[in-house]
This record gives structure tokens, C-alpha cells and sequence, in this order.
């Protein structure tokens, strides 16, 4: 367990009545680069999104280990308190009035351990928790250089000028050093995911995760995109992939996810799954790909 | 005398006054539009606020009561006529025991002119509170997505990435504000001020030339408006038109291959 990043157990979501994810359980160790695939509508981007809590999760557990602490990023305490309380209710109002005290009294017992619970502060997780979005969501009001400073100076209070050493640290490393002071509307689809990926990297985070970072571009774009992604890896920086290249996931992962209609159906190794996938749904979907 | 002798004369023994109401009508018209702009960035922060489900009890508690606060203001301010309220404020002061005529700043900074500022300001503020907050979900939603997965709080995305986009997408909006605000300042007269509107009857409450007075005063108004509209459009172009059409030639130029 010491070598695991974010641990996530059972972990279920709704909206309102539509269960999108129904029991997702996975492991992201350190190094990891895990690619999930699956269908559209199958609840990856959802899964991603639960992960930094930009969803919040009706159930289950996400754990986050950051030097030798573990945070509960998710959300289900609530939802576990408000079932107790709905059950609560339900007994009390058939219940006679003897009955009715010794229920408030064990109410009171089973909400207590809700109570003195350390509280975690989102913010200080999703700080080490770098994200990168299918349609970029760089900040339009500031140029290049200073969509990697911001964070930076905000959250971490680094000085101006270590901000931004490490920003063009980063920016060279993603190939737009020498872009600095374009503004956003100025730069290529492609170059502007390069420079998310560089602004997720100035956290400095355990772990980044990319929902469909290349499905917004064309096809050249693509290419200079995965590279990054690829040289990424292969530094060892942990990664959670949502994606639509299987040519990727093959490659570069060392871990395929496939989901479907809210569940994990399938996990391996890459070469298994793309060579000799068990389930057939897994086989379905892939029928594609395996031929070649 | 003809209607440009009749007019001329009153410019020339009178012009002290329509100077002092083209000074009154412009600090009414910039101060309020300014002023009122904060007040109206704030507010709409408030009317921004969204109650989760997964709030607790006292955040939701708070977050109604301003969300409640912030909407019945805007609704009272922008549902009534700015004279009615001028006059509710500036007679309704002495039922609270204060009188706004005993304030006297210097120049024409009375207290006319004080509680004409008050007036402009509120009202202004509830339109504004809306023009921002239509700017602000004019900003795309992964933006705020994005800084809250570095980790930077809801406020300070709201302070650095939001309401500068907000604010710069609704100038041509505010400028529009404060050319209202030039010719609504007039109704103003109602609680004593002498602004533009009001200078006239200074000018000719001895020489009843009522017509040449008010053509006098259409004319400044009209270069005061006049004037900012051309900013506006200045400013217009320099936004606007420049984003839309290079996104267009851009646009064509790539599928002209």
C-alpha cells in the first residue's frame, strides 16, 4: 500500500436518479500510467471528475496518500448520514413512544461517529492533483507564461520569480518556450492543451489526470500532443488517461481500464487486453482494434 | 430678437449656469455609473451564489439570506422609476429625524447633490448587478472548472479569471449605463437639484425664453451622449469586431485551405 497514489473502493454516482457509476473500485500506484477506454457514456470522464471531487461522489471511498497521510476525498459521509437520518425517521414514526426514545438514543449513536471526523480541505488535494481537460480551459484573460504563474502565486504563494523559472521550466518541456507571451486566442488547439498540460505540471502534482485530451484536436494535432504525454510517462509522473487512442493506451499504458454502463468490466495489462480480452463486451468494443 | 438672438443671449449672461449644470450632470452621470459598478460587481457575486445539496445547514442558511438580500434590492430598485425613489429617499430622510439639505460639502457638493448621488448610485448598482452577472455566465464553466483543479479557491477564481472576463465583455453594457445615466439624471430636478435639466430654469425664470433654454440644453445632452457614444464604439471596435472577424478569416482562410 505504501506505493499507492489514490485508492478507490466501491465508489458509486448519481445524478438525481440516474446511477452513472455503480461500484468502481481501483488501484493508482506510484508511476502508474493507467489508460481507461470504454464507450461514450460509459462514466469515464464522470470516474475522472470524482477523482478531484469535482463531482461529488454518492458513495463509497476515494482515498488520497500524500506522505504517509491519507485524505477521504470523497463525498459520502453525507449521503451516509442522510440515509441514517431518512431510516431514523421512517422507525420513529411507526414506533410507540418507548420505542421512540431508545430510537433517538441509537440515532444519536450511529451519527456520532460522523462527528469528530477530520474535516479535508479540497483544495489542498486538488492542489496535488493536476487535471487536464478535453477542451483545454486555459484562462482567456491571461496569456501563456502567466496560465502557469497563476496557480503558483495563488496557492503555493512561490515569488514572482521562481513562478515563473518553473513556468518556462515546463513550457520548454511541453515545446512552447518560445510562446511565452501569446495569448490564449492566439495559439493552435494543440499548442493550447501542451500549455494545460504545462500548467497542471507547475503544481508539481502526484498525480494528473487527462480526460480525453486529444479528442478537441485534428488529427496533426494529436500527434504533438501524445508526445508530450508519451515523454510524460516515460519520466515516470503518475497518470490516469481517459482516451479515445487506443494506439496510446496500447503503447504507453501499463495499465488498461475498460468501463461500461458504470462498471469496471475489464482491467490488465495492455498487450492482454488489446491481444486477448476475456469479457465479451471488452472484445465487442474492441473488435476494431484487434484486427489490425 | 429671433430665436438665435434670443438664444445667444441667454448663453451669454447664463452660460455660469448651464457650466454648473453640465458639471453637476457629468459627476452625477461618472460618479454614479462608478460607483455604482462596484456596488453592482458586488452584488452580483451574491446573486451568483448557488445552494448545493451538499451544503451544511449554516452555509445554506447564509448563502439564502444574501442570495435573498441581493435579489430583493435588485428587484425594488430596477421595478420602481428613479424619481419616485429620489423622493421617497430625499422626504423620507426627515421621518428618520435627518435632513439631507444641512449637509454642504463645498462647490455643488450640497446635499441635493449628495442625496442625488445616493439615488443615482443604488439604482445604477441594481442595473449593473445584472449587466456583470450576465457577464459572469458568459464565462465558460470549465475555466472555473480548471482553477478549482489546481486547487485555488472559489473566491479567488471569481476575483483573477471571472470577473475580469466578465467585466471586459460587459464594457460596451456599461458604457451604454452611463449614457442612461446622463439623461436620467435629469428626473433628478424632482428633489431640488440643480443639474442641466435644472439650470434652465435658472436661466429664464426672469426672461420666460423657456424653448430657447431647453433647445440650448438638448444640444449639450445630445454632445454629452453623443461624445460617449463614439467611445463606446471606439472602444467596441477595439474588442469586439477585432475577436469576431479575425476568428472569421481565420476560419476561412483554414477551409479555403
Amino acid at each position: 500500500m505504501a506505493n499507492s497514489v489514490i485508492s478507490i473502493k466501491n465508489l458509486k454516482k448519481s445524478f438525481s436518479d440516474n446511477e452513472v457509476l455503480k461500484d468502481i473500485s481501483l488501484e493508482i500506484n506510484k508511476g502508474d500510467v493507467i489508460a481507461i477506454i470504454g464507450p461514450s457514456g460509459s462514466g469515464k470522464s464522470t470516474f475522472l471528475r470524482c477523482i478531484n471531487r469535482l463531482e461529488e461522489t454518492t458513495g463509497g471511498q476515494i482515498i488520497f496518500h500524500h506522505k504517509d497521510h491519507d485524505y477521504r476525498i470523497d463525498n459520502s459521509d453525507f449521503y451516509l448520514k442522510k440515509q441514517i437520518k431518512a431510516k431514523y425517521k421512517q422507525l420513529i414514526r411507526n414506533a410507540s413512544r418507548k420505542e421512540k426514545v431508545r430510537l433517538k438514543e441509537e440515532r444519536k449513536l450511529e451519527l456520532s461517529q460522523f462527528k469528530n471526523k477530520e474535516k479535508v480541505n479540497i483544495n489542498f488535494i486538488r492542489e496535488k492533483i493536476g487535471m487536464v481537460f478535453q477542451n483545454f480551459n486555459l484562462f482567456n484573460n491571461k496569456d501563456v507564461l502567466h496560465n502557469c504563474m497563476l496557480a503558483q502565486e495563488v496557492v503555493l504563494h512561490t515569488s514572482t520569480n521562481v513562478a515563473k523559472e518553473k513556468a518556462l521550466q515546463y513550457l520548454n518541456q511541453v515545446g512552447m518556450g518560445d510562446r511565452i507571451n501569446y495569448k490564449v486566442s492566439e495559439i493552435s488547439g494543440g499548442q493550447k492543451q501542451r500549455v494545460a498540460i504545462a500548467r497542471a505540471l507547475c503544481m508539481e502534482p502526484d498525480v494528473i489526470l487527462f480526460d480525453e485530451p486529444t479528442s478537441a484536436l485534428d488529427p496533426e494535432m494529436v500527434g504533438e500532443v501524445l508526445k508530450v504525454m508519451k515523454d510524460l510517462a516515460s519520466s515516470g509522473m503518475t497518470m490516469v488517461v481517459v482516451t479515445h487512442e487506443m494506439g496510446f493506451a496500447k503503447d504507453v499504458a501499463n495499465k488498461v481500464v475498460f468501463m461500461d454502463s458504470g462498471y469496471i468490466v475489464e482491467e490488465g495489462n495492455p498487450k492482454e487486453i488489446f491481444s486477448n480480452p476475456k469479457m465479451p463486451r471488452t472484445k465487442e468494443f474492441l473488435a476494431r482494434y484487434l484486427e489490425k | 430678437m429671433n430665436l438665435f438672438s434670443r438664444i445667444w443671449y441667454l448663453i451669454e449672461r447664463f452660460y455660469i449656469d448651464f457650466l454648473n449644470g453640465i458639471a453637476s450632470t457629468l459627476i452625477l452621470a461618472i460618479i454614479g455609473t462608478f460607483v455604482g459598478l462596484l456596488i453592482g460587481i458586488v452584488v452580483s457575486l451574491g446573486r451568483n451564489l448557488k445552494i448545493k445539496k451538499e451544503d451544511k445547514p449554516f452555509t445554506k442558511i447564509w448563502k439564502g439570506f444574501i442570495l435573498g438580500l441581493t435579489s430583493i434590492y435588485v428587484n425594488i430598485f430596477r421595478g420602481t422609476p428613479m424619481m419616485v425613489q429620489a423622493m421617497i429617499i430625499f422626504f423620507g430622510a426627515s421621518s428618520f429625524g435627518f435632513s439631507w439639505s444641512n449637509i454642504q460639502l463645498g462647490w455643488i457638493f450640497n446635499g441635493y447633490m449628495i442625496c442625488g448621488l445616493f439615488v443615482i448610485i443604488i439604482n445604477t448598482g441594481a442595473y449593473m448587478s445584472e449587466i456583470i452577472r450576465s457577464g459572469l455566465n458568459g464565462v465558460d464553466e470549465g475555466q472555473i472548472e480548471a482553477s478549482r483543479s489546481l486547487g485555488i479557491s472559489y473566491w479567488k477564481t471569481m476575483a483573477l479569471i471571472v470577473m475580469p472576463q466578465a467585466i471586459k465583455n460587459s464594457i460596451p453594457t456599461i458604457l451604454n449605463e452611463y449614457i442612461v445615466n446622463v439623461k436620467d439624471s435629469s428626473v433628478l430636478n424632482v428633489i431640488g437639484l440643480t443639474e442641466l435639466y435644472a439650470s434652465v430654469s435658472i436661466a429664464t425664470n426672469t426672461n420666460y425664453f423657456k424653448v430657447e433654454g431647453y433647445i440650448i440644453v438638448a444640444v449639450i445632452y445630445l454632445v454629452l451622449t453623443l461624445l460617449a457614444t463614439y467611445i463606446v464604439k471606439i472602444i467596441n471596435r477595439k474588442l469586439e469586431v477585432k475577436k469576431l472577424f479575425e476568428l472569421h478569416f481565420i476560419k476561412r482562410r483554414v477551409t479555403n485551405g
